[in-house]
């Protein structure tokens, strides 16, 4: 099920907020939790429901398992226990996600012409894996408690707001709210409040803004491909992608905090970051954390020679990439921030804060560029909009942005720079000080539900990215 | 924490669920939008037992879609709103000749004004052979009936003109076409001439895609010069009815979310003849009853409907003429025919009308023209139909081939 849908909207969430409050009892509320966040996940796709179930399941009893055994001092059997929970968590993930890339590559070395599988990759599989193998991590390393009760490591990893497109939500991080929270009215408005902005900048900004960046990406021929075209398609997804995925964060934020949970934020303002570096300080952040406490310091961090601290970046920014989607796209996508992160860190870096305010076009046009190797479908469309975007003796051709019948998208592009800055959100809070502003704060929220509500009743473009994930 | 603020989520969540409520249960469950010319989904396609195969999900999602309290007013707004934000950039535009989009779909309006038009025809050269094609059937059906008078008209539509192309940097292909036609008919050819943008202005809608009062009646006019050889027995119109305050929104309109000013919908008075009509076999007591159109029952439904207003559903309309008066005539057309019909009865004992696409569709078999033409004793056939009908192949399959002269 979809936050921007209305099913979403006007039936699953009116009801799980009613059914929640209806009781005070905590292990009730959890299990009403559970159950809903079970819907939620079988919404159109009831059959994975059972592999994530499995999942969970799988995990928690060999955790118990491998506990049990550190208790008893059986260190090497609770280590070979340990090691196969992971083994099955990246094996149901690669079999799941990765199996046709592995064939199509095997085929491609190898001459052969082994067929496909029909597999469908399980909704959020990307994301409740990740949580599942914080879990199972910080319980072996005694990070966190283990959690004796299925249904509520169940609830942590099937909560509604952060099962399909994250954030990824650390055991650690609400470990002590699973059992202890307090829910209060306040949170409960500021949840609302949050949720209504995120479906705003994602019903409003994102998928307007996509319908410029499907057009160029998805429908326009390369032989007709110009300055103008890409510039504007790779403008439109590098604002979709951040609106599309920060709104969904903000969404889930605010939907945990209706409940007593909090999540980490997520995102933080990327597109004003002054280096690369620094973009992935800001970016999906509960990924690159996840990486860097899970993958980079486990291979010894900066603390290595440099060569060895090379390949741990190398091989933290090839599985970020593979992470994104079994495509070779992907790949080259990590890898490319992977080879700019190092080469900031070698020596770039001192060179980046001396160029005062053209650091930021620095950043933001490396960033466009990963996008045109994220987004694109195969390599001769990356090098047709790569060339194009320098193919600057073209000029700007309003005309055939006109003709493609996009120009009455400009407002939506202009309101989604101004939000990828601060600007918008201090506003809001700056507005809501006074006693006046305070109503036109809400009056603001209202306008936005309203708005949202009008593009999903017509039957508006509505994608989201990172479902695929 | 203010109250307000503690009373705010749940209000709306509140609202949202009544909504919801309403909408599936409560309300009539309404079938078609003629807003959006689609079907709709009702609590009918709700089926439990799809449940398990996810087509249940995304049925109540489509429901809730189609049926939510009020939604043609979100589906207008939209569509105002993003006409507002293209329009502010349009009027920085100053040649009214250039082409703005409007909406998602084909339809532009010409420059800053309030008319409204398709896409420009483009050449191909696949076009030009269905039309030569076309023309040659029409040449063969000749040849075989000597005694029987053949001719074709076209209503030329404004798509076809190449006014637009150098401001928009097109290359039309209608005026192309035209010739291509004209030089490959062996029998009379004329068509209706648009010689600029004040013709369209006063033949044409500026909401629909169909000529208005005034374009039909000289389309009447062609007909009987290219027919008769003169149009000195012409009717002439005795007055001009507009319904004052009503407004005619047309396929323009529709298409592009009805964010422009309605057309005026006008008809000519005339001292037409006693006839008898039939549709499609069955006796027609009042045809061609454009005080249909004016019924304003179910205004929502049908303000678009130029068809609604000139009885164009059918596929075969029969007209007899009850003056002593010789002459049969059959019309091959389209939807351009409609008004045209009753004027040019006064000049036929029989008029004979097939629309192929309908008869098609209501008969279930071609119409046999062989066979008509020898049993009715048939005078003249008169091809009048756009230029479209001679080519036109789109998601809905091949439909110029309905209107190919199919022999028996």
């Amino acid at each position: 099920m979809l936050f921007s849908s209305l099913t979403f909207l006007t039936i699953f969430l009116p009801l799980v907020v009613l059914v929640y409050y209806s009781t005070k009892s905590l292990r009730i509320r959890n299990w009403i939790l559970l159950v809903f966040s079970v819907v939620f996940y079988s919404w159109g796709e009831p059959i994975y429901i059972v592999l994530m179930l499995a999942t969970v399941s799988l995990n928690y009893f060999t955790t118990l398992w491998f506990h049990d055994l550190q208790r008893k001092c059986n260190t090497k059997k609770a280590l070979l226990v340990f090691v196969l929970t992971l083994v099955f968590d990246i094996g149901a993930l690669a079999v799941f996600k990765y199996t046709n890339f592995i064939l199509f590559n095997i085929n491609s070395l190898l001459s052969l012409n082994l067929p496909n599988v029909s597999i469908r990759l399980p909704i959020g599989i990307s994301f409740y894996t990740f949580q599942l193998m914080s879990y199972v991590i910080d319980a072996y390393f005694g990070k966190v408690q283990v959690q004796k009760k299925l249904h509520l490591l169940l609830t942590y990893v099937a909560f509604f707001p952060q099962l399909i497109a994250g954030p990824i939500v650390r055991y650690a991080t609400i470990e002590h709210e699973l059992e202890h929270r307090k829910e209060s009215i306040q949170d409960f408005s500021e949840g609302f409040q949050r949720f209504i902005l995120g479906l705003g900048k994602k019903v409003i900004l994102a998928n307007n803004v996509a319908i410029a960046a499907n057009y160029v990406f998805a429908k326009l021929p390369l032989d007709q491909m110009t300055f103008t075209m890409a510039w504007m398609g790779v403008l439109a997804y590098t604002l979709q992608i951040y609106f599309d995925f920060s709104a969904y964060s903000d969404m889930a934020i605010g939907l945990g905090k209706m409940f007593g949970f909090n999540f980490l934020e997520n995102f933080n303002y990327p597109y004003i970051a002054g280096s690369i570096t620094d973009f992935w300080r800001r970016w999906h952040m509960s990924l690159s954390t996840w990486f860097r406490d899970y993958v980079y310091i486990p291979l010894g961090g900066n603390r290595v020679t440099q060569i060895r601290w090379v390949f741990n970046l190398f091989t933290v920014w090839f599985l970020t990439g593979l992470w994104h989607g079994a495509n070779w796209n992907f790949v080259i996508w990590g890898v490319y921030f992977g080879v700019i992160l190092i080469i900031e860190k070698l020596f770039l870096a001192k060179y980046i804060d001396k160029l005062g305010p053209l650091r930021y076009i620095y950043t933001l046009l490396l960033v466009m560029v990963s996008w045109v190797l994220f987004n694109s479908n195969g390599f001769s469309q990356i090098q047709v909009i790569l060339t194009k975007m320098v193919s600057i003796h073209e000029g700007l051709n309003v005309v055939s942005i006109k003709n493609a019948r996009l120009l009455y998208l400009w407002p939506y592009f202009g309101l989604a720079l101004l939000g990828s800055t601060p600007i918008v959100k201090m506003s809001l809070l700056r507005i809501k000080q006074n006693r006046v502003g305070y109503y036109v704060y809400f009056l603001f929220l209202l306008i936005v539900l309203y708005l949202s509500m009008m593009y999903l009743i017509s039957n508006s473009y509505n994608p989201f990215i990172y479902f695929r994930f | 924490m203010k109250k307000s603020e503690q009373i705010f989520p749940i209000l709306v969540l509140i609202i949202l669920a009544l909504t919801s409520i309403y909408s599936l249960f409560v309300k009539d469950q309404e079938m078609i939008s003629y807003v959006e010319n689609r079907n709709l989904k009702t609590n009918q396609d709700l089926h439990p037992r799809e449940l398990l195969n996810g087509v249940f999900e995304s049925t109540i999602e489509t429901i809730l879609t189609d049926q939510f309290y009020d939604r043609y007013e979100f589906v207008k707004l939209k569509n105002k709103i993003n006409y507002a934000n293209a329009n502010i950039l349009y009027s920085l535009i100053d040649d009214p000749m250039v082409l703005n989009p409007v909406g998602d779909t084909y339809v532009n309006q010409i420059g800053s004004s309030q008319l409204l038009m398709s896409n420009p025809i483009a050449y191909s050269d696949i076009i030009n052979q269905r039309i030569i094609d076309r023309a040659g059937q029409i040449n063969k059906i000749a040849e075989d009936y000597p005694n029987v008078g053949f001719y074709v008209y076209k209503p030329t539509q404004i798509q076809e003109k190449d006014f637009f192309d150098s401001a928009n940097g097109l290359s039309s292909g209608g005026d192309r076409f035209e010739e291509s036609l004209r030089t490959s008919l062996q029998v009379p050819y004329s068509s209706f001439k648009i010689g600029d943008l004040n013709d369209y202005e006063k033949y044409f809608y500026s909401t629909d895609h169909h000529w208005n009062h005034r374009g039909s009646y000289q389309g009447y006019l062609d007909i009987l010069n290219l027919i008769e050889g003169n149009k000195d027995d012409a009717l002439s119109p005795l007055a001009e009815n507009c319904k004052d305050g009503l407004k005619f929104y047309g396929t323009y309109s529709a298409q592009s979310g009805f964010v422009n000013d309605g057309a005026d919908f006008c008809v000519y008075k005339f001292d037409l003849p006693e006839y008898v009509a039939y549709s499609d076999g069955q006796l027609n007591e009042n045809p061609n009853d454009t005080n249909q159109f004016f019924d304003r029952t179910g205004i929502d439904t049908m303000d678009y409907h130029y068809n609604k207003a000139y009885s164009l559903g059918n596929g075969f309309v029969h007209r007899e003429n009850q003056a002593d008066i010789e002459g049969d005539l059959l019309i091959i057309g389209d939807s351009y025919a409609g008004p045209v019909l009753p004027l040019l009865l006064n000049h036929y004992k029989n008029i004979y009308f097939v629309y192929p696409i309908n008869y098609k569709g209501i008969f279930k078999v071609e119409f046999k023209y062989d066979s008509f033409i020898k049993e009715k004793n048939i005078d003249k056939v008169l091809f009048m139909y756009t230029i479209e009908n001679y080519f036109l192949s789109d998601e809905w399959g091949d439909r110029y081939l309905d209107f190919d002269v199919k022999r028996d």
